[in-house]
């Protein structure tokens, strides 16, 4: 590799640093009015009650809980991809880890939210602080969420040191007091080998902890169903039943927003074919494990006949839920699977188009999991009924639109692809080379002109 | 006009503050029955049971009629310890006559919800005029015992009451609790310490990384200057 | 609370006692009836109360504690502490609780401040439920579903006393429940319900 492909993709990582076009602007009051919007169905049922929505006495949890196991469900694509292949040293990896990352934090702090707009009471969600009880799936739910949120916090953070002083760079003359906020937190990085050890220690750790921390916050979300006597939910396979549903969905929505970042910051050149088919592998791997574990729930529970779970199999596969029973099933699963294991041409819209179907298909399948859960009769013949109302749906829409508008932002400030990490996986930086002296500054005349001279 | 709001505007304001202070309990609260205890503890003496409508009556007393049957109540412990009292009743015509084929119905006088007779069970008097039954009670201390005879041929019916105090009841009733439960308590505690640890872990590692990359930067910045 | 399944006509006269009690518009069927058929295909009524279960799932999920048990084993919600999670809802395998998705109808008395045990008016964004009109056993008052029940179906009883009244009779509570074969719903559950059905007429709530 020569000093020109690094210029190339120093230049194109901080491509949109400080890039205030028509483009940037437009799409931002666009994505925060749909935002606004859903803060206004928001604050319309805080007012109003949340007989605003479709919920009733029957069917209590509805849009919220499964955007909430949803969203969050997206945010895993950070801790898979990221940590999974920063762990197995997959050195393709390199240009995608921060796209992964910044998804998943914009991800998990939108499904944060849910609960909280689930509340009747939102005005004493911090009664959950004051009067907390250990027992309640809602406090683990609390608790997991929290150490998950902080943890990707710190996973976005961490790898992020060594490109401040890029972001400050590619800014020049422009920085001023952005580019103190930049060396502040960049904490003097000048890429000395002890620097890098401490830095390499520190991704270490939470690259090893993410996995767990994940793992825990969908095995809670899955045992506030679990844990009830509701035979659609009360069930053993639940919490890696959620955790694989969660890493497939987060998988798929990587693919979505690399393919879209691609697009809009011209990265063509450094995430290629190959990056779309490698994660179309790890789609394939843990959607054939989701359909794995769906078969093993329908059999296990339909082979019987036990009167709960009957009714509630009827309902979805010839009842009122088998149209969307069956869109998941083909149109969200099998589609998908056949989409991205297929060898061939288009790659990249392949594994987009898988990804958008499979990302649909899991809300779907969420869906499938909350509504009839509830719906199912458990008094004898009382079927429950659940249409959600435009507050639902434009909560939902708000909240979708949060994550686009929370990325364009946070890459206006730094770069949408790690540069350390190109540095690294390119030979271009080894952490043992003592008495190699890091040219980050002059290289990187990047976001002016092209690349300057040593 | 104003004088009167001058007196009528702070009357008000008493009343509103007295009812908001008074926490919505605007009426009185009504008077808990009590039940009458002490005074009527006897142990219980050869079947001579006190005759007497009681307190307890909620239905119409039957001694009233002219032939009504006399009944004499006893309280005995039975053989078997465990099975509580035997309460037995003896009934008589007014002649004096034992008096058989008659259903008697043994009560107990109870507070509640207000003064009740609980059913106990019921028993036939066999041709020496004596019914019983076996009583275990719920509780230990006073019970008072009313018995109530059936109307047979040309004796109306009858009643007698009698008061003991018992040493033996049965078991309480107690919430069923699974034993495993009492493991339950010790899992948060060994939640909170992996909680715990990954919070640290978290913390380590980046105020760790943090310290790491400063300490880096400061030397970085001392050579410069020795060089 | 002992249900005798044999007694009750589906008259709903417990419900509506219930719902002018508590104040609570008609959609809050603390005490519902349901209507149910046996094998024989009979119609018969299932009034169903919260059951006041003793190890009841809906407290062990409440995250705030709003949801407690009396010493009397009476499962009460503190609706100035609830925050409307609905994670009970789920829980309660019995569906008897109610959530107030909008203003709750205005108490007669405005200066009647709501407390757990007598939750009238009930508060927005909270859950509800029967809490065994405590408020009038307390007084030695019977609950207004018993009162109201004509049929003298509903008994309650203190299972430490073993005495039950259905307002005209009173018996000894183990009795009235071992002679009759009575039953708790969804015993299965592992919840312990404190509220016996009586059946004795073909009637199967498995059904």
């Amino acid at each position: 590799m020569d000093r020109r492909t690094r210029a190339l993709y120093v230049e194109r990582a901080v491509w949109p640093i400080g890039r205030g076009d028509r483009k940037f602007w437009i799409s931002v009051m666009v994505l925060g009015a749909l935002v606004a919007a859903g803060v206004y169905a928001w604050i319309y049922q805080v007012q109003h009650g949340l007989w605003v929505t479709g919920l009733n006495q029957k069917v209590s949890w509805g849009f919220y809980i499964i955007n909430c196991v949803f969203f969050i469900g997206m945010s895993y694509g950070g801790a898979m991809t990221s940590a999974i292949l920063r762990l197995t040293g997959a050195k393709w990896r390199a240009p995608l880890t921060r796209i992964a990352e910044a998804t998943a934090v914009a991800a998990l702090l939108v499904g944060a939210v849910y609960p909280i707009v689930d509340l009747g009471r939102p005005d004493r969600f911090l009664y959950i602080l004051r009067y907390g009880q250990v027992g309640s799936p809602v406090v683990w739910d609390l608790v997991a969420v929290t150490s998950y949120a902080i943890a990707s916090f710190v996973f976005l953070y961490l790898p992020l040191i060594p490109d401040l002083p890029v972001a400050k760079a590619a800014l020049g003359a422009r920085a001023g007091l952005l580019g103190r906020i930049y060396d502040a937190l960049s904490l003097g990085w000048k890429g000395r080998p002890d620097q890098e050890r401490a830095l390499a220690r520190g991704i270490g750790i939470m690259a090893v902890l993410i996995i767990p921390l994940a793992v825990s916050v969908h095995s809670v979300l899955a045992w506030l169903f679990a844990v009830t006597s509701r035979a659609e939910w009360h069930s053993t396979i639940f919490a890696p039943y959620f955790v694989l549903a969660a890493m497939f969905s987060g998988v798929a929505a990587v693919i979505i927003v690399v393919a879209a970042l691609r697009k809009v910051y011209g990265l063509g050149e450094f995430i290629v074919a190959k990056h779309f088919r490698y994660l179309s592998y790890l789609l394939i791997a843990l959607g054939a494990g989701y359909l794995y574990f769906m078969i093993s729930e329908f059999l296990t529970d339909g082979y019987v006949f036990e009167s709960g779970t009957t009714s509630g199999l009827q309902s979805l596969f010839i009842g009122q839920y088998a149209p969307e029973f069956w869109s998941f099933s083909v149109g969200g699963l099998l589609v998908p699977l056949v989409l991205a294991a297929l060898p061939g041409r288009f790659p990249v819209a392949r594994a987009t188009v898988a990804s958008v179907l499979v990302v649909a298909g899991m809300w779907l399948k969420r869906f499938l999991i909350v509504v009839p859960g509830m719906a199912n009769p458990i008094m004898p013949w009382e079927w429950g009924q659940y249409q959600p109302t435009w507050v639902e749906i434009t909560i939902l829409v708000g909240s979708a639109a949060a994550i686009p508008l929370m990325l364009i932002v946070f890459f206006r400030f730094f770069p949408v692809m790690s540069v350390h990490e190109l540095d690294e996986v390119e030979g271009r930086y080894e952490v043992s080379s003592r008495h190699r002296i890091p040219a980050y500054a002059p290289v990187y005349g990047a976001g002016d002109a092209g690349g300057g001279d040593d | 006009m104003t004088r009167a709001l001058r007196i009528l505007v702070p009357l008000v304001i008493v009343v509103i503050s007295i009812v908001i202070l008074e926490d919505g309990h605007i009426f009185p609260e009504p008077v808990h029955l009590q039940v009458p205890n002490g005074s009527l503890v006897a142990p219980p003496a050869n079947g001579q049971g006190s005759q007497s409508g009681g307190t307890a009556a909620q239905q119409p007393a039957a001694a009233a009629a002219p032939n009504a049957a006399h009944l004499a109540l006893s309280v005995h412990p039975s053989s078997n310890a465990s099975h509580g009292y035997v309460v037995g009743a003896e009934v008589r015509t007014p002649e004096g006559a034992a008096a058989g084929d008659a259903t008697v119905s043994f009560y107990e006088a109870v507070d509640f919800f207000g003064p009740r007779e609980e059913l106990l069970g019921t028993a036939t008097t066999d041709s020496s005029g004596s019914a019983s039954f076996t009583y275990l009670p719920a509780t230990t201390g006073s019970h008072r015992i009313v018995a109530r005879s059936s109307g047979i041929a040309k004796v109306a019916s009858g009643q007698a009451s009698e008061t003991f105090t018992a040493a033996i009841a049965a078991p309480a009733y107690r919430d069923h609790v699974p034993a495993i439960t009492a493991f339950y308590n010790l899992v948060p505690y060994g939640v909170g310490v992996v909680v715990l640890a990954v919070w640290l872990l978290i913390a380590f590692a980046l105020i760790g990384t943090a310290r790491g990359v400063a300490r880096g930067a400061r030397e970085q910045k001392e050579k410069g200057v020795i060089a | 609370m002992v249900i005798d399944l044999r007694r009750c006509d589906g008259c709903k006269k417990c419900t509506e006692a219930c719902q002018t009690e508590h104040d609570l518009p008609k959609t809050f069927e603390w005490i519902k009836v349901f209507q149910l058929q046996d094998k024989s295909g009979e119609t018969y009524y299932m009034p169903r109360p919260c059951m006041h279960c003793e190890n009841a799932p809906c407290l062990r999920v409440c995250p705030v504690a709003a949801t407690f048990r009396t010493d009397e084993g009476v499962i009460l919600v503190d609706q100035e502490r609830c925050i409307g999670c609905r994670m009970c809802m789920a829980a309660c395998p019995y569906g008897a609780r109610y959530f107030n998705f909008g203003d709750p109808p205005a108490a007669p008395n405005p200066f009647q401040k709501p407390t757990p045990e007598f939750p009238v008016p009930q508060i927005k964004g909270t859950v509800g439920k029967c809490m065994l009109c405590v408020h009038n056993t307390d007084h030695g008052e019977l609950p207004a579903c018993v009162k109201a029940c004509g049929m003298q179906a509903l008994w309650i009883g203190d299972l430490t006393a073993d005495v039950a009244t259905n307002g005209s009779d009173t018996v000894r509570l183990s009795s009235l429940i071992k002679d009759n074969d009575a039953f708790r719903y969804k015993e299965e559950l592992g919840t312990s319900p404190r509220v016996y059905y009586i059946a004795g007429h073909g009637q199967d709530l498995d059904n």
